[in-house]
């Protein structure tokens, strides 16, 4: 049987009507504000070139007495995690009791391209844990790392477990050569000396468009014309406006930082094999004993849950636990569920191993 | 178009997008009276101009790059609605209780799988499917490095690229001498790099151009599935949403093969040797003018990292210095009260010599 079933009438309909929406959406697009992210109330508590590390302010009366600090990925700006009142990860942990800091790590220019791994890992995150731990009166506090962020926190625990009382990943690449990771296959053809060489910093385009290749035509296509359904209500615009500022808001990445990472870890996938280099020392996973939370999306695209459970098999941790999270890379900071399930589960994880 | 007792699938398509034009330039007053069909391109092509230009005037920074973006998908979704629209057309005047619509369906595919071989021969293919399909896989590349070419782009491309092999004979026919000779020797090498970059462009572009006739293979094949589960296609969206999973399907399975993965890198490592090249270039012309050059700067700020990494050190060593005398000023002071506990008699001695060592040591004491 023929399957169509659009007559002229109904798709004249559906023009004008479309029509009519790209019409009442360019008024809603006129009127809308400007866009603000990062909605929690936060102070700066240090800044060391262009880092700055923030506490939050509390929510609470009471709060767990070892503090947070979440260490976010070089790509994209961290304000992720708090990106509107009701979806932010950040405020959620606040709610559930906890004491939060994070680190921005802030737009490199081009005086910074030769920071490498150590400055950012042995240099600012160490120096930021060091302020913390002085702040707070304690000598181990908690990591949270989240994608590469989570790869750094590792690499840190590994490197300074003194200081460190417990480690929590989200969506954080381990196996960089996975079966499903599409950027791990892509970037392992790129000669990352050349590109360094001639660009420097890398361009947070470049990056974004590597992202975005990955679905081309959902990613770049599609989700425009889907909101179109919605252009009508300013809220839901928006809301998209809003992760569409933080998809493109993407500093360059330092050159060398850079070249080290796509090499030691996309190319060479040493994490998983106690080889990473970070300043002279050997980053070796077995030498993580601290209690671990590793959360992954189920359906990540960018870091596949292999890659991410990986981590099970590497560390020599007793006190392991594995979450799923039923969603994407993003999802699992903005969506409904995430809120619902996310920080209530890390502070009470966080609760019984810190007393 | 011709004839058909059919209002809308002839001519009403297009008065439907004369409609469309005057809805979407009544946003832009300006340019309504000016409001003409452009050649090839269709009337709603150019409604969409005239509104992306109000969206200039009108919308604020982010709205307008959002308000692009969605026109782009509007000149997507009507062009894919224009390569349906004849296929639609036969479909409604075919016998519903035969498969006689399975022919004109197979056949209409045909002519546009046709437009990909026939693609870029033709200036008016602009929004046959090849090209929307290469548009949209492309269109991101083509933005994130268009910031990239130290030279302006044109510079090698257009008319110039044709004579490019010409020009590449006349550097090295023109004996140099001295810089001279080095600088034709890199504007050489430099030509040279940009064409092979063209090349794994074009390679690029020709896989993903084969990847679009699979999609509408698969697209093809979709439309047949959901006729055999007797499911209906009922919206012009749901034909380019059907078009959008295709696309996506057939360059997920791409993407994982070795192939693209190389084909990838060559286009990436090509543009990077050509900048590298057009970096030395640049700053052999900065040079020459006595300016700073990348180069130099490179090495002031590699210098900068090394002084702030000694100064870090030697924070570090002071610190830790620091550390080592409070330690030993600890160890002292415990050795100094152990000695004195030791001495029969001596506490409250050594409370009033201590007291008085420390009285010594008040400036405050002390004769001005």
């Amino acid at each position: 049987m023929n399957p169509f079933n659009i007559d002229p009438e109904k798709m004249m309909e559906e023009i004008l009507e479309f029509n009519q929406k790209l019409a009442k959406g360019f008024n809603t697009l006129a009127n809308i504000q400007a866009i603000h992210t990062g909605v929690s109330a936060k102070e700066q508590v240090y800044a060391e070139d262009k880092l700055v590390l923030y506490q939050y302010k509390s929510r609470t009366s009471r709060q767990l007495s070892v503090p947070v600090l979440i260490v976010y990925a070089l790509v994209n700006r961290p304000y992720m995690a708090d990106l509107q009142e009701d979806r932010s990860l950040i405020r959620g942990m606040l709610d559930a009791g906890l004491d939060i800091y994070l680190i921005d790590w802030g737009y490199p220019d081009s005086a910074d391209r030769y920071l490498g791994l150590d400055d950012y890992i042995n240099g600012y995150l160490d120096r930021c844990v060091d302020v913390i731990r002085q702040r707070s009166g304690t000598d181990r506090i908690n990591l949270l790392g989240i994608c590469q962020g989570g790869t750094f926190s590792l690499c840190y625990t590994s490197l300074h477990q003194h200081k460190v009382r417990n480690l929590i990943t989200t969506v954080t690449p381990v196996d960089f050569h996975t079966r499903h990771d599409q950027l791990s296959h892509l970037a392992r053809h790129i000669d990352i000396d050349a590109t360094v060489d001639a660009l420097g910093n890398i361009p947070g385009e470049l990056l974004n468009w590597a992202f975005l290749t990955l679905k081309p035509f959902r990613l770049m296509g599609q989700k425009y014309m889907d909101l179109v359904d919605v252009l009508q209500d300013p809220e839901k615009t928006e809301n998209f406006l809003r992760m569409e500022k933080w998809i493109f808001d993407s500093p360059a990445q330092a050159g060398e930082a850079y070249r080290e990472f796509i090499k030691q870890f996309y190319q060479e996938n040493k994490l998983v094999k106690s080889g990473v280099n970070i300043g002279g020392k050997t980053v070796n996973l077995e030498d993580i004993t601290v209690p671990i939370l590793n959360i992954y999306a189920r359906d990540d695209h960018l870091v596949p849950p292999d890659s991410s459970r990986a981590l099970a098999g590497c560390v020599s941790s007793k006190d392991y636990t594995e979450l799923e999270f039923p969603g994407g890379h993003i999802g699992i900071y903005v969506s409904t569920r995430a809120r619902e399930m996310l920080p209530r589960t890390i502070a009470d994880w966080l609760a019984k191993r810190t007393g | 178009m011709e004839n058909n007792a059919n209002p809308f699938l002839n001519s009403d398509w297009l008065s439907l997008q004369q409609q469309f034009i005057d809805a979407l330039s009544s946003l832009n007053p300006d340019q309504a009276k000016t409001n003409q069909s452009n050649g090839a391109q269709p009337g709603w092509n150019e409604a969409l101009e005239h509104c992306c230009q109000a969206a200039d005037k009108i919308l604020p920074g982010g709205g307008k790059s959002l308000f692009d973006n969605i026109l782009q998908q509007t000149r997507l979704y009507y062009s894919i609605t224009d390569n349906f629209a004849g296929l639609l057309r036969d479909m409604s005047v075919a016998d519903r209780h035969t498969d006689e619509w399975r022919a004109i369906m197979a056949s209409h595919f045909a002519k546009m799988q046709a437009q990909f071989d026939a693609d870029g021969n033709s200036g008016k293919t602009w929004n046959n499917m090849a090209s929307l399909f290469r548009s949209s896989a492309l269109d991101g590349w083509e933005k994130a490095v268009s910031g990239m070419h130290i030279f302006p782009e044109d510079i090698f491309k257009h008319s110039f690229l044709d004579d490019i092999e010409k020009l590449q004979e006349r550097l090295t026919a023109v004996p140099g001498i001295g810089p001279t000779r080095e600088f034709q020797d890199k504007l050489a090498r430099a030509i040279r790099l940009w064409k092979d970059y063209q090349k794994k462009s074009r390679d690029y572009h020709s896989a993903l151009s084969q990847l679009g006739k699979l999609a509408l293979d698969r697209l093809e094949q979709k439309i047949l599935e959901l006729a055999d589960a007797d499911k209906k296609i009922s919206s012009l969206k749901q034909i380019y949403n059907l078009w959008i999973d295709s696309n996506e399907e057939v360059f997920a399975r791409f993407a994982f093969k070795q192939e693209h993965a190389s084909l990838y890198g060559d286009l990436v490592n090509s543009l990077m040797h050509y900048r590298r090249q057009s970096n030395e270039i640049m700053d052999g012309i900065l040079s020459a003018m006595n300016m700073p050059t990348g180069e130099g700067m490179n090495t002031v700020y590699r210098r900068q990292r090394q002084m702030m990494h000694t100064l870090r050190g030697s924070i570090e060593i002071q610190k830790q210095m620091e550390k080592s005398f409070q330690e030993l000023q600890a160890s002292l002071d415990r050795i100094n009260s152990s000695t004195d506990k030791a001495k029969p008699g001596s506490s409250s001695k050594s409370a009033a010599s201590n007291t008085k060592v420390k009285k010594k040591k008040k400036p405050a004491d002390k004769p001005t």
